[in-house]
């Protein structure tokens, strides 16, 4: 028999993606969709496979009952489990199966066999998930990992960029955006707000303004969704953009400048109020350094201007302000996931497995 | 023809050889003393340690034959101790075999190669914070 070897991951379950990534050197992400085929016809398209994963099943929405497990950065139904018993047991067992995707692609590569890995992860959850959400996720990850962590997100980010005083960390994913003040000790509920304002509020927002200016035009969530991926911005001197739309079944090219721009200004103000709230209350003599720190990370940092934007309010109502945008928005909550696993001593996870057991 | 100063030389020969003749006979005589003495000190000396070896061992001597003889006294003989442990085995393997039948699964315990992690206090410090919230939350869960 031989020894087992342990493989760190880092996972950020994300609304719209799931990021992993894993000490033997893969960093991977799948788009938060699970897909059945519907009937006789959809399952020999998908050949023996009887559930699909990420864009594969969202392109393949009419073929299967698609779900998306993840909503507001927590899962679905885990606020009212008794509401709604069978849906929540169902969103988890979908969830469970996204998990065991994202770390059957982790290990597909190694030599090893899966029983001859101890695979150890740290999950990254909303700054402020309720209790209930996090056990959601630890109960989740109990039948895929061997042993998991949970942890705040904006926090990995933190540890992966070891910031962990004077730094104030915004990750703008597509359910939540959490503000997280690093102060050199763990953060308190105090220290983290989490707005519910982020990218699918932005389409959202697109979504109503565009029906509104072009009531003709005939699309979906999903084909906007990736045209705001592709251009965001809130600079104001930006490009003209337009989205090809289908009117009456013909393509047409729809100039959505403003639109675009507004939705993606929308989102500003609850983080702009977020930061001052973290910066106004914090101890006086380290403002300063909090002001100097503020780190964009998730796929939100990715809107054009929205560093500068950020700036010129910072400027406005607190004098002053610096905004960095991490080198690898999408990556970071993993990236610091994955430094957290690898860190953590043996016996620290011997600790946390046999609590459980 | 034979001279006095002949005779002389003659007789002073003699007693050269005479007096040399004595040299050689005290000096083996002091060695045979010398010898002698060094041998019959050497054979006292020899028993001297001897007695006092063995009068130094006396009490370790008792020590070591009162242990074996209180072990022999406890310890049954070997092939009894061996079909005890036999006795026990099959025991082991019947509960085994009951537990394999209801479902239960044995996990290997083979290990890892745990690994040695250089850590400031610092960083060690927020890991057990880390590690203390996700206890609770296991705690919880398994309620």
């Amino acid at each position: 028999m031989e020894q087992k070897r342990v493989l760190n991951v880092g996972i950020d379950l994300g609304t719209s993606r799931s990021v992993i990534a894993c000490d033997n050197g893969v960093r991977t992400f799948v788009s938060s969709y699970v897909g059945f085929p519907k009937d006789a016809v959809s399952k020999k398209m998908f050949g023996k496979r009887k559930v699909v994963f990420g864009d594969e099943a969202l392109h393949n929405r009419l073929a299967v009952e698609l779900h998306r497990p993840f909503d507001k950065g927590r899962l679905k139904y885990t606020d009212s489990p008794d509401a709604n018993p069978a849906q929540n047991e169902r969103e988890k067992s979908v969830a469970r199966m996204l998990l065991k995707h994202l770390v059957d692609l982790a290990t597909e590569e190694e030599q090893e066999r899966a029983e001859d890995l101890i695979i150890r992860g740290v999950i990254g959850a909303p700054a402020l998930a309720s209790m209930k959400n996090k056990k959601t996720l630890l109960d989740i990850a109990g039948g895929v990992l061997h042993d998991a962590m949970i942890v705040s997100e904006p926090f990995a980010v933190a540890y992966g960029l070891n910031l962990f005083s004077s730094a104030l960390i915004i990750d703008i994913g597509a359910g939540t955006v959490d503000l997280c003040r690093m102060a050199g000790t763990m953060p308190t509920e105090k220290d983290q707000i989490t707005t519910m304002k982020a990218g699918d509020y932005i389409d959202h927002v697109f979504l109503e303004l565009i029906q509104k200016k072009y009531s003709e035009a005939n699309f979906t969530v999903s084909m906007i969704k990736r045209f705001k991926e592709e251009n965001a911005f809130v600079s104001e001197h930006g490009e003209r953009v337009s989205i090809e739309l289908p009117v009456h079944g013909k393509p047409v090219n729809h100039d959505v400048t403003e639109e675009l721009k507004q939705a993606c200004q929308s989102i500003v103000p609850e983080i702009v109020a977020g930061i001052k709230t973290l910066i106004a209350d914090f101890d006086p003599e380290f403002q300063r350094g909090l002001k100097r720190n503020v780190i964009l990370a998730g796929g939100g940092s990715q809107i054009v201007g929205l560093r500068k934007e950020l700036e010129a309010y910072m400027k406005e109502i607190l004098g002053y302000g610096r905004v960095i945008v991490v080198e690898e928005p999408l990556y970071g909550g993993a990236n610091g996931a994955l430094r957290l696993a690898k860190d953590m001593p043996d016996e620290y996870w011997d600790e946390v497995t046999s609590k459980g057991k | 023809m034979k001279t006095k100063q002949d005779d002389s030389d003659a007789l002073k020969g003699t007693a050269i050889r005479g007096a040399k003749a004595v040299v050689d006979y005290s000096g083996l005589l002091v060695w045979s003393f010398l010898y002698r003495t060094g041998c019959a000190i050497k054979k006292q000396s020899s028993k001297m340690g001897k007695e006092i070896g063995r009068n130094a061992a006396t009490p370790f001597v008792a020590i070591k034959k009162q242990v074996r003889k209180e072990v022999r006294r406890e310890g049954a003989p070997a092939g009894e101790a061996t079909e005890r442990m036999e006795k026990r085995i099959a025991i082991i393997e019947e509960r085994l075999a009951d537990l394999e039948k209801h479902g239960v699964k044995i996990v290997e315990t083979q290990g890892y190669q745990k690994k040695h992690k250089e850590l400031d206090e610092e960083r060690r410090g927020l890991l057990a914070l880390i590690v203390e919230e996700n206890k609770e939350l296991k705690a919880q869960l398994n309620k």
